[in-house]
């Protein structure tokens, strides 16, 4: 069955209101490549269909299509496509944008703008329109609106992020690079302690780099239960100047407040910063669990020289 | 009566040693010294006879050792041991040349320096197997050798068995359990046996068991 202008009545009232509803907002529930399906409420709505010059775009609705619709241009070419649906056609790449007014059989009324967009543009080959609630419709309405809005935002915070990302990465580089010409030596250290569950700590290495110092310490737990270090100290003239410290073990801490955990009959390596390094000054090391339990205290042979 | 109990005791410690090697971890870097008196028995061989007698033994040993892995700790040891009085019933010696008989007594003491290598197979509860190489010098009274004469009974002193030093090759294996009470001190039982190897005199065989105790530190060096 062709579909055209002419054979088409025309209903004033019909394009009228749908003229009205030419406000609202496009909704792409699940926008993808070439498709497109719209949210429909019970009172009708319009939309623009973008689509390339001598492309077929096939149009399809929930029901069946009413007997009448009406074309502002003759320049597409329009035939039913079963019966919820209808297939159009621009004939060439300067037909202007053109409205198709429609109902279906239930009572639900689109316009939809045709626009006729360059191949470099993208344009939809399948549309298809869902009924909905009105509730469904704003809401979707709502998180197409957000979207539209939001999305950018997000883009150019994601490429902000990526760019300082980028920056840090640079700006960290820069600085180690500054410190090694400023100073970077490994001290060899030679200090040992347990407590008296059999946990050990050995601190055989230290680094000097740039302005700060580094003690590499392992912890060797020969205790039948893990050990959750909780606190790492390092003391100089008893006042505490250990900065950041990490500990690299295979058993994983959950407790956030902890630095790590190592296993029963585990070894692990772990390092903590001096800040302003204190050079030629005995310093003390001091790990501890939680609450302060299973103290061990190397308090002998730590010096940064 | 002693050397049953002690080849039995000798026994069992080795036979809970690769029991509890199940359990093994170490003590690297620690540095060990420990004392322990040494009573047991020495089975002292003497020139002229196939019998050894055997004495009382007790003494004293102290070692000093290092930590080198998780299991193995290398050191030191000096020990000095002395001995009841030997006596055999009968002894050939010659006396100024002339071959005697007759019944002998002799005194000895040792002291001994051993290189030692002891297994450490535990964590609070330490089995141990320790073997021990070393150099001994073994003092010796003069051996008196009771004889008949004209003049009725006699005490000779038969040739090349007059007091004197003496050197020994020492081997010796100890097995043993011990203890760590506090990070520093750890106390512990063992047997062991050492076989001081006579250059130009007879053998000697200890054989003792005994309790020590040891201050274990991390040194820093």
């Amino acid at each position: 069955m062709s579909i055209s202008p002419a054979s088409f009545g025309v209903n004033i009232r019909t394009l009228a209101f749908l003229s009205v509803l030419l406000s609202w907002r496009l909704v792409f529930a699940q926008p993808s490549k070439g498709e497109a399906e719209y949210l429909v409420p019970p009172q009708g709505g319009a939309m623009e269909v973008p689509v390339h010059a001598g492309a077929v775009c096939v149009l399809s609705f929930p029901e069946k299509l009413g007997p009448e619709a009406l074309t502002s241009s003759s320049d597409f070419e329009i035939k039913a496509w079963g019966d919820g649906g209808i297939a159009i056609r621009a004939a060439h790449a300067k037909v202007p944008a053109a409205t198709l007014a429609l109902a279906t059989v239930g009572g639900i009324k689109i316009n939809v703008t045709l626009r006729v967009v360059p191949d470099a543009e993208p344009a939809l080959t399948m549309v298809r329109f869902k009924a909905a609630s009105a509730e469904e419709a704003f809401e979707a309405q709502v998180k197409a609106g957000v979207e539209q809005r939001v999305g950018p935002i997000e883009r150019r915070l994601d490429k902000a992020r990526k760019d300082l990302d980028a920056l840090i990465r640079q700006r960290a580089e820069e600085e180690i690079a500054d410190r090694m010409l400023s100073r970077n030596e490994i001290v060899r250290i030679e200090s040992h302690a347990r407590n008296r569950d059999h946990v050990i700590v050995h601190v055989r290495r230290g680094l000097l780099f740039g302005g700060d110092g580094f003690i590499i310490f392992e912890i060797e737990n020969r205790s039948s239960s893990a050990y959750r270090l909780a606190s790492v100290r390092v003391l100089s003239d008893g006042r505490n100047v250990a900065g950041a410290t990490r500990l690299a073990s295979a058993a994983l801490a959950r407790d956030p407040s902890l630095i790590g955990v190592v296993a029963s009959g585990a070894t692990a390596r772990g390092i903590v910063t001096v800040r302003s390094v204190v050079l030629k000054r005995a310093l003390v090391l001091e790990l501890a669990q939680p609450d302060g339990r299973g103290l061990i205290r190397a308090d002998r042979g730590i010096v940064l020289r | 009566m002693m050397r049953p109990r002690m080849a039995a005791l000798l026994a069992a410690c080795a036979a809970l040693a690769p029991w509890a090697a199940l359990t093994a971890r170490a003590d690297r870097y620690e540095a060990t010294i420990s004392v322990r008196p040494i009573r047991g028995h020495a089975d002292i061989a003497e020139a002229g006879t196939a019998v050894q007698d055997r004495v009382r033994a007790t003494g004293f040993a102290g070692g000093l050792s290092w930590g080198v892995r998780n299991w193995l700790d290398l050191g030191g040891e000096l020990a000095a041991s002395r001995f009841g009085e030997a006596r055999y019933d009968r002894v050939m010696a010659l006396v100024d040349d002339s071959p005697m008989a007759g019944p002998l007594k002799r005194r000895s003491q040792v002291a001994q320096l051993r290189g030692v290598a002891t297994l450490r197979l535990g964590v609070a509860w330490v089995p141990t197997l320790q073997l021990a190489l070393g150099l001994g010098a073994r003092q010796q009274t003069s051996a008196l050798l009771r004889g008949w004469s004209v003049k009725g009974e006699t005490i000779y002193v038969p040739d090349g068995l007059e007091a004197g030093f003496k050197l020994d090759l020492v081997a010796a294996v100890r097995v043993g359990f011990e203890h760590r009470f506090t990070p520093s001190w750890t106390v512990g039982v063992s047997a062991g046996t050492s076989q001081a190897i006579g250059i130009g005199t007879a053998d000697i065989r200890i054989t003792d068991a005994s309790v020590s105790v040891a201050r274990v530190w991390y040194p820093n060096w």
